[in-house]
């Protein structure tokens, strides 16, 4: 019998992480996600393993760097703020091919913005974040399971790939309190023969993300690039709910998604054929299963909180075939599932 | 005690590695180390020992102490007559 | 012809047998081959870890024979912190340059330095940002030509140069903090005592340690490298006094140990 309990959303992260095997924890108060880091600081001495709170994100980020070389399972989670400063550090993750986890608990920007959740940092998570070519893949948890699950997914899809994977939620889920099953822990890590471990009995490992001879640079970049296929074709995930007979499809993520499944009930009430698609993983972005819905006719609400980001991967996969209405609202204040009824309820 | 003249110390100057920055030449106390009239291939004219003061080499290390390069190995060689327990 | 031929100066085990990246007269080799010589000393070549960071360093990794990886600018402190932490049994030493260790990696340095992280972070001081061709750094001296502080540095418009060993003493974190220089052998051979004795602290468990070691950078100074030595005396540690600035007793203590 699986144990069941209830847990807070950033809690849910940092039990996740504990549960995946993440042997190091780096991180830096900011609002939302303090109860995280301060979860961490707790847990980790318990499970024996590195917890530090460091001077900066920047240092975090960087601190996530090594104990990832040092071979280690490695995370940092931030927010919005926080998360600019360490698109260097991510950069130099995905240069010099390191797995790590980061958590983006996204809240209000630009600037100091708002402490109240969002989901402004869409573009940022997606396309790239930081300097050159790079894709990360990046969860998006709609629930606080989700929050414990994707966070342990994570891990793992870093390892596979070599590659920082972010987990991006926001500040309202990072505070929701609901039940949760706590997953089994993960018993045996991968094996990582690159890893700074001390050069006994072998040739010495080197990471880096440059090449000493500039014209060896480009097929580094095309190994990424290569990673990022390979995410496209086997890492796609979302959830369908009620597509079968759907005239309107409404696409939304995170703490978004609960607030779309009532619009949605709603609007079946209404015997309106309201389905929705929620995409896991925003990278890669479920365009096939969209592109699909568009050519048998149907119509697009895309919902976030944001001044308009994922609706553009929406319009990417609809094409100028059917309508693709926005509904949103931005600064921190959440997106009701009225709101989003509303919009359905226009385009019927 | 060994005797100086039984002792001998020599340097080796790799060329290829040097860069002529000439910091051995102006540390030898004995001026042993001169500058090349040909060129290496950084196309520069290298240090290179002075054949004919090379006996008088006294093993101190300063050239290759302060060589960048690790352009230079010294070798101490001894007689086999020589009182080693000195 | 008979006798017993012995070498008494050569490359250090764990360097790699090759010609260096460094301008003619670069401190920079000094300091890397006094590196080389005291991880040979100390038999710590498989537990050695080089993090390298921005600058003429950048691919300090290349020329030992241990692990090593490249560190974003001024976060080498962070990163060695991350591997000590995670594997205790290595050994891993930062090399900086100054604009990387005193200029964007101030709270870094600091912050490794004030929680006594058990790494060493040896902090190569040329007075300029060399890589990029030798505009202003946080060391360089008032007056002195830059490429971006053509007709000298003055005051009014950058204010002063810092000295961070002194600064970092005022931590109780590190348990050896000390300026050695590269001008002529007999400061050489102390920089290698000063290094030597930074690994040992490490390696018997102490706070952080920190050598810093006035290079020359004849290109960026606009001097011959003979010259770059006495413009060294001249002109840098006037500014950046050598000695020692932390000792606490149990590094004292291993002092006797050191070879030299």
């Amino acid at each position: 019998m699986p144990e069941r309990t209830l847990m807070g959303g950033n809690i849910a992260i940092a039990e996740g992480a504990i549960l995946a095997g993440c042997g190091a924890y780096f991180g830096y108060p900011i609002t939302p996600q303090n109860d995280l880091l301060e979860h961490m600081a707790k847990r980790m001495p318990e499970e024996d393993r590195i917890f530090l709170q460091t001077e900066s994100e920047l240092a975090a980020i960087n601190m996530v760097y090594g104990a990832a070389a040092a071979g280690f399972r490695s995370m940092t989670s931030t927010s919005s703020p926080g998360f600019s400063l360490q698109q260097e550090g991510i950069s130099y993750m995905a240069g010099s091919e390191i797995p790590a986890v980061i958590a983006n608990i996204m809240r209000a920007g630009p600037g100091l913005g708002n402490i109240g959740g969002a989901q402004g940092d869409y573009m940022q998570c997606t396309r790239g974040g930081g300097h050159g070519d790079y894709y990360l893949i990046t969860l998006a948890p709609s629930s606080v399971q989700d929050m414990m699950d994707f966070t342990m997914l994570a891990f793992e899809l870093a390892d596979k790939y070599r590659n920082p994977v972010l987990v991006m939620a926001d500040g309202f889920l990072g505070q929701v309190v609901e039940s949760v099953v706590i997953r089994d822990r993960v018993k045996k890590l991968p094996e990582k023969r690159w890893a700074i471990t001390g050069a006994a009995g072998r040739p010495k490992n080197i990471i880096n993300s440059f090449e000493m001879n500039p014209m060896d640079h480009p097929a580094r970049i095309k190994l990424i690039l290569q990673k990022f296929e390979r995410m496209q074709r086997n890492e796609v995930r979302y959830e369908g709910l009620n597509l079968e007979d759907a005239d309107i499809v409404l696409v939304a993520y995170g703490s978004v998604a609960r607030s779309a499944m009532t619009a949605m009930q709603e609007a079946r009430l209404h015997k309106i054929k309201v389905g929705l698609l929620r995409p896991i993983t925003v990278l890669p972005f479920p365009y096939q299963p969209l592109s699909d819905l568009a050519g048998r006719g149907c119509k697009f609400v895309a919902a976030e909180m944001s001044g308009g980001q994922m609706v553009e991967d929406v319009r990417i996969a609809v094409g100028n075939r059917n309508e693709v209405k926005l509904v949103n609202s931005w600064g921190g204040v959440p997106l009701t599932a009225d709101e989003i009824f509303e919009a359905i309820d226009l385009l019927a | 005690m060994i005797s100086e003249s039984r002792k001998t110390n020599y340097i080796v100057i790799e060329k290829d590695k040097c860069k002529a920055c000439l910091y051995c030449v102006s540390v030898c106390p004995r001026e042993i180390i001169g500058i090349s009239k040909e060129i290496n291939r950084f196309g520069v004219n290298y240090a290179e020992l002075i054949a004919e003061k090379a006996f008088i080499c006294t093993g101190c290390k300063a050239c290759a102490i302060m060589c960048p390069d690790l352009a230079i190995t010294i070798y101490h060689r001894s007689s086999p007559d020589d009182d080693t327990t000195s | 012809m008979d006798g017993f031929e012995d070498m008494i100066f050569g490359r250090p085990e764990v360097m790699e047998d090759r010609p260096t990246h460094f301008c003619p007269g670069c401190g920079h080799g000094i300091t890397q081959r006094l590196i080389g010589e005291v991880i040979d000393e100390l038999g710590i070549q498989e537990r050695a870890v080089c993090v390298a960071s921005i600058g003429c360093t950048v691919t300090a990794y290349a020329y030992f024979k241990v692990d090593g990886l490249e560190s974003a600018h001024g976060r080498a402190p962070a990163v060695a912190t991350a591997i000590k932490r995670v594997r205790p049994e290595l050994f891993p030493f930062t090399l900086q340059g100054d604009g990387d260790l005193a200029s964007i990696g101030t709270a870094e340095i600091v912050h490794a330095a004030a929680r006594g992280e058990k790494i060493t972070v040896i902090f190569a001081n040329n007075a300029t940002y060399g890589m990029t061709g030798g505009q202003l750094a946080p060391t360089t001296l008032i007056g002195m030509y830059s490429a971006s502080t053509t007709g000298g540095r003055t005051v009014e418009q950058s204010g002063y140069p810092i000295r961070m060993s002194e600064m970092l003493a005022t931590l109780d974190g590190p348990s050896y903090i000390t300026r050695v220089s590269l001008h002529n052998p007999a400061n050489v051979r102390k920089a290698r005592k000063a290094i030597e004795l930074a690994f040992r602290a490490q390696l018997a468990g102490l706070g952080l340690s920190f050598v810093e070691v006035l290079s020359m950078c004849p290109i960026n100074w606009k001097v011959e490298p003979v010259k770059a030595r006495q413009w060294m005396a001249d002109n840098m540690i006037p500014q950046f006094p050598l000695g020692e600035f932390k000792c606490i007793p149990e590094v004292e203590a291993l002092k006797k140990a050191v070879k030299g």
